[in-house]
């Protein structure tokens, strides 16, 4: 059983559909990936799981529990079990509390401590992080990025909870932070059995972190697979394109990928039908007898078993023909 | 300082109608009329014979009662009625924020001036007509803090935390808020205090016997030339109180500020200029100070003063000194006057900075401010002499010259202005330098760019630090390099050194900067323009804030070329799409038609190496070009960056944090850390020689596409060195997991090990014995 469970998902701002009937699950202890260029949605659907936005449609289930609509008493126990870790250490810590103070008033909330308990318990919380317990008198702006990152984490474990999306956490630091808190959170993930909705536009990070990987464009799922059959056999063109994307460390660059060309179009006015249409390397734009992606929307596909694209030409199949 | 002054105030206030009695300043004593000061009457005393420092210092407790009554109403009403605003919902609060935008548009004195007529012309009506009239601003300013801070992370962070809304209200947003809030309030405060004499000067505030500093002022400005100081005291009580309640609002602010806590306090007080005592004395010195610092600071060298210039610099110290004279100037009306010329001078320069940076139209536009600015100058004449009509009558003269000097202006400018524009600023410009190609026949042709010892020095309070250390590099023709680092290396600041850009208080020095075999660091400030203009083109991270967003892409495109070359129009025009084209941006005609902000990121990144490659740059210097883009978007800069160097034989430097991007499309990476280049290497040799441990450590700490996903990521443990104190040895040294004693002991230097690769490690250069290479 998932632990979490998304089922066609949509979110609107106005005329804007941000989220366009999106599913997915992610399993109790694992991780699942979120790509896409920006634009796609992918924050926008992480904030509506954790009830930063409000949807507009679709299901929402923690443990089977439809949370969709949940306010009040079950909404407070919601925010119990499932976390949200930002992108900007920056901006994400408020300046004028002190480290401890921080994850003191978490524990307040959501565990039965006295301030003895709690005090311990914050020390505890910050050695796990690999952070000297002596910081929790300190302010956010006497720590560098990745102590930040850290200091996060930290403030998020002290809810305990078992489901915890990071949104792009290591974007803004240094690749040598960058691996430190990549191993973090692995290491948490294991020792916790925590499931994690991981959102980068890094695909290497992405791969490196998750079991499985969704592939989003213009607020849809184009494609989703197991990481390790999702890099080695793209289905949709959009997903091959963004690992041909990916720098490859070969000097020259890699002779044989087939770059993406445009770019991701208005999100107020989707391309119809399927929605890559207009940059596809394979669609209609290269071979002009595919007018079926001009006329039919591929979305339904994705729900077929042995099919994990969004798409009326997958490119194994191509392949094999 | 501010607690001083603030004490000193306030023991006046209550002081002063305890230990003055009523005699002290009513009494009158018509012998002793209009004295000079003496040691009865320190500050002389008036036409009835009355000391005026006792009744300054009388009239304290009432000035400073009805400022506070009128700045706590204008606070309170707007700062409820913004955040109320704030927290409305949608249709609702757009109106609420149309209304306080409208009644904005009014003066707040005007508005006060009309209650007062409403109310009734006393004390209390002034008090009520202030506080009614400045609280749209304050109001406006509520509701943008309540705004913004409600979309920030650590915000949607509490609330997924689950803290309830009361904590989130009292713990995040109201601490967060609350610095901006003081310094807000105190800075309506004190214009409160101006309001309020201006009003009791008008003879609208108080009435009868009582008296403030502005009916003091009133009284004074009478007979300014026979007793200044009875007009001059209450003008300096007023601007001492208001700069108390600034200095004090700035360190209430402070206090609450846990990230300004270890700041010295030499920086407080360096600023007192800016800490003046209303946000619009602030404002002034503020847009002041950015004139000149837009305008003439990078301008002014003794080669470089032509004629437009020389003119719009003038209005610009004019403005400036206008506004420093209103702003030291005690007596009331006169700032009044000067405040009003120091606003019109302001807007007209920068409304000239901004056209005549380009346009010859400088000269024209450098005159009208000049009139308007003399004329509310003279205007302050007359209202010194408290001939109110006079004074009103030459602003307005000052106002028709000036339209009368726009119209003949735009007369000019309509009748073939463009020709005279066309051939003026390229006589400074020196012929373009043969190249050096000649002068080293039958040798190979020198590096196209060579440093020597390049070094960038900063002398800040807290030390000297060094972030660019002695490089020495040589980028030859068409070679495309790469530059890794974390952040703080000096990977940017070593470019900006490259192009002499290097920022305030930076200081570079080189025993050679060298481009194409001329001496750059020895070229005027005019000639080093025009050869780095034309030579070197720089891409920053940021597109948007590259660009200007006020000007179309096609004339920002066009801009420098029209500066360094004489071209014609309609080839300029063809050049600019011929770079569109370049870096593949379609329908490049309407393209240059646009504003950088109808641009995509991706869209603006090429059209900043279109604007690169416009005068055909021999190197193209890129900062983290790709940073800010998708990863789609990524590859196409990179292959439009290829092309370019593979098509025109551009160099590029590329600077980069991902070591993927550069050997995608770099053919030689330096490494640097902490300021020094630890390792030159060719990109096809890296991983197959000995590498620099941090070079190592940079590439296994990210994960490949192809990597195994079970294992750990190498990560490099500990942090980059603090630049104030560097380790006596190699500076990777307590990072590096080679380390021996030697490395603690010695800095490495940079050695050539073979003829394309340079290290700066005893490991791989010296190796010790039973040390293992790995």
């Amino acid at each position: 059983m998932n632990k979490l469970e998304v089922r066609d998902l949509v979110v609107r701002y106005g005329p804007l559909t941000a989220v366009d009937g999106v599913s997915f699950g992610i399993p109790a202890g694992g991780t699942l990936g979120l790509v896409g260029e920006s634009g796609s949605g992918k924050s926008t659907m992480a904030r509506a799981v954790v009830q930063l936005e409000k949807s507009s449609g679709g299901q929402i289930l923690l443990d089977n529990r439809d949370i969709t609509l949940a306010h009040g008493a079950s909404l407070n126990e919601i925010r119990d079990r499932i976390q949200m870790i930002f992108q900007d250490p920056y901006s994400s810590l408020n300046p004028r509390l002190t480290v401890g103070a921080m994850i003191d008033e978490v524990l307040q909330r959501h565990r039965n401590m006295n301030a003895a308990q709690r005090r311990q318990e914050t020390r505890r919380l910050l050695d796990m992080v690999a952070l000297d317990p002596q910081f929790a008198d300190r302010y956010p702006h006497q720590f560098s990025g990745g102590q930040r990152q850290r200091i996060a984490i930290a403030r998020t474990l002290a809810s305990q909870p078992e489901l915890v999306i990071l949104d792009e956490v290591v974007s803004a630091l240094d690749v040598s932070v960058q691996a430190d808190i990549l191993n973090l959170l692995r290491d948490l993930q294991v020792e916790f059995r925590l499931s994690y909705l991981f959102i980068s536009h890094d695909l290497t990070v992405v791969r490196y972190m998750s079991d499985s990987v969704c592939v989003m464009y213009l607020g849809q799922i184009v494609e989703w697979k197991e990481t390790v059959d999702l890099f080695r056999q793209p289905e949709h063109p959009y997903t091959q394109g963004l690992i041909d994307s990916i720098p490859k460390m070969i000097a020259g660059g890699d002779p044989n990928r087939i770059p993406l060309s445009g770019e991701i179009p208005d999100p107020h006015f989707p391309p119809r039908a399927c929605r890559f249409h207009t940059r596809c390397p394979y669609g209609p734009l290269a071979r002009p007898e595919r007018i079926i992606c001009r006329e039919d929307d591929p979305q339904q596909l994705i729900d077929k078993s042995e099919h994990h694209a969004a798409c009326h030409f997958p490119l194994v199949r191509n392949m094999l023909a | 300082m501010a607690l001083t002054l603030a004490g000193v105030l306030l023991a006046t206030a209550i002081l002063a109608p305890l230990t003055l009695t009523r005699d002290d300043v009513y009494q009158r004593n018509v012998r002793r009329r209009l004295e000079g000061p003496s040691a009865d009457h320190i500050l002389g005393t008036d036409n009835l014979g009355r000391d005026i420092l006792k009744r300054t210092l009388y009239a304290t407790p009432l000035t400073l009662q009805l400022a506070f009554g009128a700045a706590g109403m204008a606070i309170v009403i707007g700062f409820t009625g913004g955040a109320v605003t704030a927290y409305l919902p949608g249709t609702l609060r757009n109106m609420g924020l149309r209304l306080i935008e409208v009644l904005l548009a009014f003066p707040g004195i005007l508005i006060a001036i009309m209650l007062v007529a409403v109310v009734g012309t006393s004390a209390e009506g002034a008090v009520l007509a202030i506080g009614i009239a400045f609280s749209p601003s304050l109001a406006r300013v509520a509701y943008t803090l309540a705004a913004s801070v409600a979309g920030l992370d650590y915000i949607s962070s509490a609330r997924v935390l689950g803290l309830s809304s009361r904590r989130i209200i009292f713990r995040y947003i109201i601490p967060n808020i609350a610095e901006t809030l003081i310094v807000v309030s105190f800075n309506a405060t004190a214009s409160a205090l101006v309001a309020v004499s201006s009003l009791s000067f008008l003879g609208l505030g108080v009435q009868g016997t009582q008296f403030d500093w502005g009916r003091l002022i009133t009284e004074g400005i009478l007979r300014l030339y026979q007793a200044p100081l009875l007009a001059l005291a209450p003008a300096a009580a007023i601007g001492i109180t208001g700069l108390t309640l600034g200095y004090l609002g700035e360190a209430l602010a402070r206090g609450l500020n846990p990230a300004l806590w270890t700041q010295t306090p030499a920086v407080q007080s360096r600023t007192w200029l800016q800490r003046y005592f209303s946000t619009e004395y602030m404002l002034l010195t503020g847009s002041t100070g950015l004139l000149f610092a837009f305008y003439f600071l990078p301008w002014f060298s003794p080669d470089d003063l032509d004629p437009n210039r020389t003119l719009i610099t003038g209005a610009t110290i004019l403005a400036g000194g206008i506004n420093l004279s209103a702003m030291t100037s005690g007596s009331h009306d006169a700032m009044l006057w000067l405040r009003t010329g120091a606003w019109v001078a302001l807007p007209l320069g920068f409304f000239s900075y901004f056209l005549l940076r380009y346009r010859r139209l400088c000269a024209y536009l450098g005159l009208i401010c000049g009139l308007g600015a003399a004329s509310y100058f003279l205007s302050f004449l007359f209202a010194a002499s408290a001939n109110l009509g006079t004074a009103l009558a030459s602003a307005q003269l000052g106002f028709y010259l000036a339209l009368l000097a726009t119209i003949l202006l735009i007369l000019q400018v309509v009748s073939g202005n463009t020709a005279e524009a066309q051939s003026s600023g390229e006589a400074a410009l020196p012929a373009r330098s043969p190249s050096s190609a000649d002068q080293t026949t039958g040798r190979l042709p020198p590096p196209l760019l060579r440093a020597r010892g390049l070094t960038v020095r900063f002398e800040l309070e807290s030390g000297t630090i060094v972030p660019v250390n002695d490089i020495n590099l040589d980028l030859a023709e068409g070679e495309v390099t790469g530059v890794v680092g974390e952040s703080g290396s000096g990977k940017s600041l070593m470019a900006l050194a490259i192009a002499q850009l290097v920022p305030h208080p930076g200081v570079l020095t080189a025993q050679q900067l060298r481009m194409r075999g001329e001496d750059i660091t020895a070229m005027p400030a005019v000639a080093l323009r025009y050869f780095l203009g034309s030579e070197m083109a720089m891409i920053f991270q940021d597109p948007m804030s590259s660009l200007n967003p006020a000007l179309k892409i096609g004339t920002q495109l066009t801009e420098a070329t029209r500066v360094h070359r004489r071209v014609r129009h309609k080839d300029l025009h063809q050049l600019a799409l011929d770079r569109m084209a370049d870096v593949h941006i379609a329908a490049a005609e309407t393209r240059l038609r646009q504003y950088p902000h109808e641009f995509s990121g991706g869209m603006r990144q090429r059209a900043m190496i279109a604007m690169g490659l416009m005068n055909s740059p021999s190197l193209i210097i890129a900062d983290e070009p790709t940073t800010a883009l998708d990863v789609t978007i990524q590859a196409q800069i990179i292959d439009v960056l290829r092309e370019i160097n593979q098509e025109q034989g551009t160099t590029i430097m590329l600077i980069s944090h991902d070591i993927g991007v550069i050997t995608e499309i770099c053919s030689r990476l330096l490494v640097m850390y902490a300021g020094r280049i630890v390792e030159d290497v060719q990109i096809s040799e890296l991983m197959t020689k000995d590498n620099h441990p941090y070079t190592e450590a940079l590439i296994a700490a990210v994960p490949a596409y192809d990597s195994d996903r079970g294992a750990r990521l190498a990560s490099i443990p500990g942090r980059p060195p603090d630049l104030h104190k560097l380790p006596a040895g190699c500076a990777f040294a307590p990072r590096c997991r080679y380390v021996f004693e030697r490395c603690h002991r010695e800095a490495p230097p940079l050695l050539q090990v073979d003829e394309t690769h340079r290290i700066a490690c005893f490991l791989r250069t010296e190796p010790p014995e039973g040390a293992t290479c790995e």
